[in-house]
């Protein structure tokens, strides 16, 4: 019997991104006392890198009718993604966060009033809906506090953290979240965002073309810095899904730091298995934004060196502008029918909390 | 017969930019200053609604910073990934060996010239919802392979 | 022709420099700071770890003719020392004359089968671009040396007289392994122990390629050549993808980026073979290499003294005899113009 289509089975999305129709919406879950900071953010200077070429980071189709950022509006997001790509569950990461200070009580307040409102005006709003878990997240103790605080809400399926970290994220002082998430079985995302003070190893790029190119950068160093930490050892059912990193800059890292262990197991002996293996024990991938080779076999190629086929979840990233059309990434004709079925509706839920009901078709 | 009436001229003026919808294809139309394009309105790339899109000129550089802008030469950016198309030819205007939109000929003709077609003769389609006044100026689209 | 690219010379120390400095340097450094080397020079090459040369490791002119001149006929030497680690306008640019000036008189003088890297400052370009038209006109200096992390890709406006330099005497830029800066290697700050450094040490040669290719200055000096050097280069392909696939949104920023990046790359890059962050099976190893597109891009390299383990002989294992003898020397000897340049010297059979 052939496999069928991920369309009609049903998707599931691991990456999609709901916002505030307005920074309004957040102060009916946020105490009185914080209004005034909350009106008045400061955040790090940030340099304007390059000419960015669209004001904001959406699909200009995506703006809802009603106003608001694109993301803000559940019927515009049944409408324009959800129901026509028969998404059966859709994990929200709302990004409101990289605005906001990442440490400290007002930190916590922000992130625990985001993900009160998460619950009361998303993830209760429809049962296709899963939430990541906003976190202070330069902040180990009032992160751990929060994720320990809405983890027995069964529709948060994460914690988010940014991929942009102030340390790589192996550094202790991360290592309260990691404690928390894995007593809740939670794994921990890695997105894009996230402000360090530096941008990559040459210096902040000239051009905006340029540092999309360097995007993929942290997640190098965040993987080497967790496969290093022993975080691992410390806690074995830990997970982490790095998204919106794509997938072609794993399997070089593989192979160099299997070289580096070859080479220097004896000067580190806490070390005790290949980084390939730590990595495809505890790493998961989101497929956006997958990488487009010119020549198409070199994408099932790919696949095949990572060698993590129950590790790689489909995301679209809906409704950024650089999303992946579910129908048309991951075409069955390069990858394969069961792979493109197993990563678009099955792999996702070997990584997350998801019901049972969820494999049943709608 | 790959020709079709989309609309009375008077409907679609400088500065339209929409999709319609023409024997079950979706098309976007754009008039622009009078000159009136037309491309299959699905991005080649990932299937956006170049309709939605955003029309800029062209631009090249022989050198860097050198910027030359040809706004005679209209580029249609797709909404999500941003790819480009020649709003005449359908060309991407990078790399043109691979990526192309489906170009089609867009003409403006007089009504009293569509009437007088009868369906067995070569001539232009017409909706349904569109009656045929002799004195107007109707925009016609031809869907034939150019 | 069989061309060794990648030779490292251990840095010098002071009282082998001591004749190439100005008086008044030599007696600042040797009274006033006991001075043995920039800081670059120790971090970059750590000497505990087993992969590099160890302290009592620096191989002499005879130890090079044995192990590694007997098997080619030209080597590319490269005697990293850091420089752009120092702050000083002055001092900065004076050890890279000495470098060169001690690199020809003590190696490239004792044999005819040695070519030479030059060092310089890239932080002060001016004196940069001196010392380029200085040892430019002497063919036994085939490249110039500038370690991949620094505080700005080197395709910034502010380097281009170096580039330019470079391509106006024929010498390929040696975008080399390493390099210690005030700023981050990472874009999350630095690690935290020489594994995880070492892990990451690929991200700088990526950040620069980006810089050099959206930079136009490839466009602006056609000529230039650049030799990345030492950096793994299984990372390539994929970044390539990235780049062209990322390019169609981009190119109205950068519109003198006319072709797809990754054309820019294959025009005018080349990467070293040693070390090669290698794929666990042959199968793998001829995919990495269909996807770089054309064995033509990579030169051999033994890197020499350090020792890297599996790679190269796994690489010419998996290429065909033609593609072999093209990595082995055929490529370095058009890519640095070995037979057609002027050094003094009978040009290698």
């Amino acid at each position: 019997m052939p496999t069928p289509d991920p369309r009609q089975l049903g998707i599931i999305d691991c990456d999609i991104h709901n916002a505030m129709a307005s920074k309004d919406v957040l102060r009916a879950y946020l105490a009185q006392r914080w209004h005034v900071y909350y009106d008045h953010l400061r955040v790090p200077g940030r340099v304007q890198l390059g000419a960015r070429p669209q004001p904001d980071f959406f699909r200009r189709d995506a703006f809802p009718p009603s106003g608001g950022a694109p993301g803000s509006d559940l019927t515009v997001l049944c409408e324009q993604y959800l129901d026509p790509f028969n998404v059966r569950a859709g994990v929200l990461s709302p990004l409101d966060p990289i605005f906001w200070p990442t440490s400290g009580d007002l930190s916590l307040a922000l992130n625990a009033a985001l993900n009160d409102w998460m619950v009361a005006e998303w993830l209760s709003q429809d049962d296709r809906l899963y939430g990541a878990i906003s976190v202070p997240l330069e902040d180990g103790a009032r992160a751990a506090e929060e994720i320990a605080r809405v983890a027995g809400e069964p529709r948060f399926v994460m914690v988010l953290l940014l991929v942009t970290s102030r340390e790589p994220l192996g550094s202790t002082k991360y290592w309260p979240i990691y404690e928390v998430a894995a007593a809740h079985g939670l794994p921990v995302a890695v997105h894009v965002a996230g402000f360090s003070g530096t941008a990559t190893a040459t210096g902040y790029p000239t051009y905006h073309a340029e540092s999309h190119l360097t995007m993929v950068m942290p997640y190098v160093a965040q993987t080497t810095s967790l496969v290093y930490s022993g975080v691992f050892d410390r806690w074995p059912t830990l997970q982490f899904v790095m998204e919106e990193g794509g997938l072609g800059w794993l399997p070089p890292l593989m192979w160099r730091l299997d070289r580096a262990w070859n080479s220097m197991r004896d000067d580190y002996p806490h070390l005790k298995v290949p980084p390939s293996q730590v990595i495809r024990e505890h790493f998961w991938l989101t497929t956006q934004p997958l990488d487009e080779p010119e020549e198409p076999a070199f994408l099932s190629q790919l696949l095949d060196q990572l060698g993590m086929d129950e590790r790689i979840l489909f995301a679209s990233d809906y409704p950024h502008w650089d999303f992946d059309n579910p129908d048309r990434v991951l075409p069955a004709a390069l990858v394969g029918r069961e792979r493109r079925e197993q990563i678009m509706t099955r792999n996702a839920r070997g990584a997350l909390r998801l019901p049972e009901e969820v494999g049943v078709a709608r | 017969m790959a020709k079709y009436v989309i609309a009375p001229v008077a409907a679609l003026p400088p500065g339209t930019q929409r999709r319609v919808t023409v024997a079950g294809r979706n098309v976007a139309i754009w008039n622009i200053r009078g000159r009136f394009y037309a491309l299959r309105d699905v991005c080649p790339h990932h299937g956006g609604p170049l309709s939605a899109g955003q029309v800029v000129g062209r631009i090249s550089a022989s050198r860097p910073g050198c910027y030359v802008h040809d706004v005679a030469q209209p580029m249609v950016r797709c909404p999500w990934h941003g790819w480009e198309y020649d709003l005449a030819t359908g060309q991407s205007w990078f790399d043109p060996r691979e990526s192309r939109v489906r170009a089609y000929d867009v003409t403006v003709e007089p009504g009293s010239e569509i009437c007088t077609a009868t369906s067995r003769q070569p001539g232009p389609y017409v909706a349904e919802t569109i009656t045929i006044s002799v004195e107007d100026d109707y925009v016609v689209v031809d869907l034939a392979r150019r | 022709m069989r061309v060794d690219c990648d030779v490292h010379v251990a840095a010098p120390q002071r009282d082998a420099l001591a004749p190439y400095l100005p008086s008044h340097w030599e007696e600042y450094l040797r009274v006033l700071m006991n001075y043995r080397q920039p800081p670059g020079v120790n971090w970059t090459y750590p000497v505990w770890p087993a992969m590099f040369a160890g302290p009592d490791d620096a191989p002499t002119i005879s130890d090079l003719q044995r192990d590694v001149l007997a098997g080619v006929d030209v080597a590319i030497l490269h005697c990293y020392y850091g420089l752009e680690s120092l702050n000083h306008p002055y001092l900065a640019p004076a050890l890279a004359r000495a470098v060169n000036s001690w690199l020809a008189d003590e190696w490239l003088e004792r044999d005819t089968r040695l070519r030479g890297s030059a060092v310089v400052a890239p932080q002060f370009p001016d004196a940069a671009v001196e010392e380029i038209e200085r040892i430019g006109a002497d063919g036994r200096f085939v490249e110039i040396m500038l370690p991949a992390w620094a505080t700005a890709g080197y395709g910034t406006q502010r380097f281009w007289p170096i580039l330019s330099a470079a391509a106006r005497h024929g010498l390929v830029v040696g975008i080399t392994y390493g390099g210690l800066t005030a700023t981050p290697p990472t874009p999350v700050n630095w690690m935290g122990s020489f594994f995880e450094d070492y892990g990451v040490a690929t991200l700088p040669f990526a950040s620069q390629l980006a810089s050099i290719v959206y930079s136009g200055v490839l466009s602006e000096y056609p000529d230039l050549k650049l030799t990345v050097s030492e950096s793994g280069w299984t990372w390539l392909p994929a970044f390539m993808w990235r780049m062209d696939a990322e390019w169609r949104a981009f190119q109205r920023e950068i519109p003198w980026v006319a072709q797809p990046p990754s054309e820019y790359v294959r025009r005018h890059f080349r990467f070293t073979t040693q070390p090669t962050d290698m794929p666990p099976t042959a199968k793998e190893f001829r995919q990495v290499i269909d996807q770089l597109g054309s064995p033509e891009l990579l030169l051999h390299a033994s890197d020499y003294p350090h020792r890297y383990g599996a790679g190269v002989v796994e690489l010419l294992d998996v290429l065909s005899d033609e593609a072999a003898e093209r990595v082995l020397g055929g490529c370095a000897a058009d890519w640095y113009a070995l037979d057609g340049r002027a050094t003094g010297v009978p040009a290698v059979e």
